[in-house]
């Protein structure tokens, strides 16, 4: 079995009450890691979902960001808010971040705004 | 984002793209959400259901079962694990058209053709009737959803800004009793009222260490007092809005997270609460949970479609519950048995009705004898009605006494059937009438030529019957001795639902009777004082 770790590269054994105790727990230590993540998208491809693989794989790519920019990119994604270029700009900057994934929402959603008059 | 949560839901999807935009949202912006969820660890559902459409004045002519079906392809396409659906806040609306229910259903239905988990919607009371919204939910139950509810209602009507739950809290013995009556596991436990109590001193207290401990609020002895037994705010006493900012700001500024909150346990020394919010924590960093319908069992071990896959293919497949299981859902507060009956009835037994010897037989034509069933005077002093037996035979003496016949009381252990007792009694009487008595109450008057099933008046009701009534049933049997015109009573009606309400009792009361039983015995004279 795959040691699971915490993003920080804490393995999950270590997080204990006493370890918070001794102040050697951060939130970092208690968020997903990308490699869990993408175990998780391989058994839920393997159990015919696709789809739930592809939302863990943009999943596994988000830990990257931080909450403020992930907040941030949600509500450029509600609807008035992002002319299409805003959204392609987005999306081309997560693309070479290495988001691919996301970047591909973002340039599908830029499209489809544009042409239903979701765009601001 | 803080890691103060395992789980998320009411993503609401909609069918239409007007109402979507009105809700300030797009399947994109939707399907980002979901995966940011996941970045975290989360488990987040999504929620729709019928009649929302309408409701925003956005359905554009179309089905609720059509743009229900919509969002549940939407749930898929978007990577979501599961659906909370079956009308939700819109159930009302669905059921105001022909076969809304079965639109219902069909929602959860179809959220289960898609392997998404299913979560079947108790959220909105769909009908104030309570026939009506039993038979919204039993379908569901006998089926075998995955949850019943997306959460057993436990806020008071008052407090629920969403408006009410179709089952909620003060539903919960019905609901115990349904899942006992159709042996199906709707979730849902009987809990010791003593460890709820426990439970809810601990969090309570436990809350208020933790708020002192980071400085948020002050809780005083009394309101932890009031919160163990609270049922709604109202219960709270006055609620100091201001502290409640005060506390939301800090929390919010501080940037407190889940590993301040298992220190301050830890430090108030609620270790168990401390590891048990560390554990929960640390579960977040498998994903296990992400999977499609995953649950955590007593243990924090994943239950979900991979661990534990859905093997329904029909009836008597499927999900069954363990002997264990089985065994929690039969064991409801209000079961009772003969061991509770006979502990019940031993706390109005009276020092009277004294055996004194063999019963011999009658010589005076004004001679009537009350035959008394085995348990009488012994396991059983009262009766359905909630009259004492020994009230019933002084009303009885006392009807006999004033159409000038005198009365007897004897015991007959070697039957407990009514007409044999009566029989019996009717042919130990000097007038040959004889009233047969069991303890639950019911009586009837006998003469000593006539068969057993035979007799001359019949008291079958038990629960309704009144002291006139026996005092009427003594003075009548005493008319039939003398040769005289009776006065038959009349039936003593009842709205009662006098089965349902008194048959597993009689069923324990003749349990009573049987086991003082002596197959044989002779009848014995019992003591009249204390009764004339």
């Amino acid at each position: 079995m795959t040691e699971i770790r915490a993003l920080s590269g804490k393995p999950v054994e270590g997080l204990t009450v006493e370890a918070v105790r001794t102040g050697e727990v951060g939130v970092a230590d208690l968020r997903i890691h990308p490699e869990t993540l993408e175990r998780q998208a391989v058994v839920a491809e393997r159990h015919g979902n696709p789809q739930l693989a592809e939302n863990l794989r943009r999943a596994a790519e988000l830990t990257r960001l931080p909450d403020d920019e992930v907040l941030a990119i949600y509500e450029a994604l509600r609807p008035g808010r992002s002319t299409p270029a805003q959204l392609t700009d987005l999306a081309a900057s997560l693309d070479t971040r290495g988001l691919p994934r996301c970047a591909a929402l973002l340039t599908e959603a830029a499209d489809i705004y544009a042409r239903r008059g979701l765009s601001a | 984002m803080r890691g103060l949560t395992s789980y998320a839901e009411t993503v609401s999807l909609y069918g239409t793209e007007q109402v979507f935009t009105d809700g300030d949202d797009t399947p994109w912006s939707k399907a980002f959400l979901t995966s940011a969820y996941a970045s975290r660890g989360m488990k987040m559902r999504v929620s729709s259901g019928a009649g929302a459409e309408v409701l925003m004045a956005g359905a554009q002519g179309r089905s609720m079962l059509y743009l229900e079906a919509r969002c549940v392809a939407l749930a898929r396409a978007i990577g979501a694990q599961g659906v909370q659906n079956g009308g939700i806040d819109g159930a009302s609306v669905a059921a105001s058209v022909p076969g809304g229910l079965r639109e219902l259903m069909s929602e959860n239905v179809m959220a289960m053709m898609r392997n998404l988990e299913s979560c079947s919607g108790n959220d909105a009371l769909m009908s104030e009737s309570d026939m009506r919204r039993t038979s919204r939910t039993l379908p569901i139950a006998l089926a075998g959803s995955d949850f019943v509810f997306s959460g057993f209602g436990s806020i008071q009507r008052y407090d629920n800004m969403f408006g009410p739950s179709n089952f909620n809290a003060e539903d919960i013995d019905d609901f115990l009793a349904m899942q006992r009556d159709w042996g199906i596991d709707g979730g849902l436990r009987t809990v010791d009222a003593s460890r709820l109590a426990d439970v809810r001193r601990e969090a309570a207290e436990a809350c208020r260490a933790v708020y002192a401990h980071l400085g948020l609020a002050d809780f005083t002895d009394e309101h932890v007092e009031l919160a163990v037994d609270a049922a709604g705010s109202k219960d709270l006493g006055e609620t100091d809005t201001l502290a409640v900012l005060a506390a939301a700001q800090a929390i919010r500024q501080r940037g407190l997270t889940v590993v301040d909150i298992v220190a301050a346990l830890d430090e108030c020394g609620y270790c168990h609460e401390a590891e048990r919010t560390m554990a929960f924590a640390r579960a977040r960093l498998s994903g296990d949970y992400l999977q499609t319908s995953a649950i955590f069992d007593e243990q924090l071990s994943v239950l979900s479609l991979v661990t534990d896959p859905n093997d329904y293919a029909g009836p008597g497949t499927g999900y069954e519950p363990a002997p264990s299981r089985q065994a929690e859902i039969d064991a409801i507060r209000q079961a009772r048995g003969v061991a509770d009956l006979r502990a019940e009835q031993a706390a109005f037994a009276v020092p009277l009705l004294r055996a004194r010897g063999p019963a011999g037989p009658g010589q005076g034509p004004r001679d009537v004898v009350i035959g008394v069933s085995p348990a009488v005077g012994r396991d059983v002093w009262r009766c359905l009605s909630g009259l004492a037996v020994t009230d019933v035979l002084r009303e009885m003496l006392a009807g006999l006494e004033e159409e000038g016949c005198i009365g007897r009381v004897v015991r007959f252990s070697d039957s407990v059937d009514l007409g044999r007792i009566g029989l019996a009694a009717a042919r130990l009487a000097g007038s040959g009438i004889g009233i047969g008595l069991q303890g639950k109450g019911t009586a009837l008057i006998h003469r000593r030529d006539l068969a057993p099933l035979a007799n001359l008046e019949l008291y079958s009701v038990a629960p309704s019957v009144t002291p006139s009534l026996y005092r009427l049933l003594g003075a009548n049997a005493a008319r039939h001795a003398k040769g005289g015109t009776p006065d038959p009573a009349r039936n003593p009606y009842s709205d009662e639902a006098i089965e349902a309400r008194y048959h597993t009792t009689v069923i324990a009361l003749m349990e009573l009777e049987r086991r003082c039983m002596v197959p044989g015995a002779l009848p014995e004279e019992l003591s009249l004082e204390g009764l004339t």
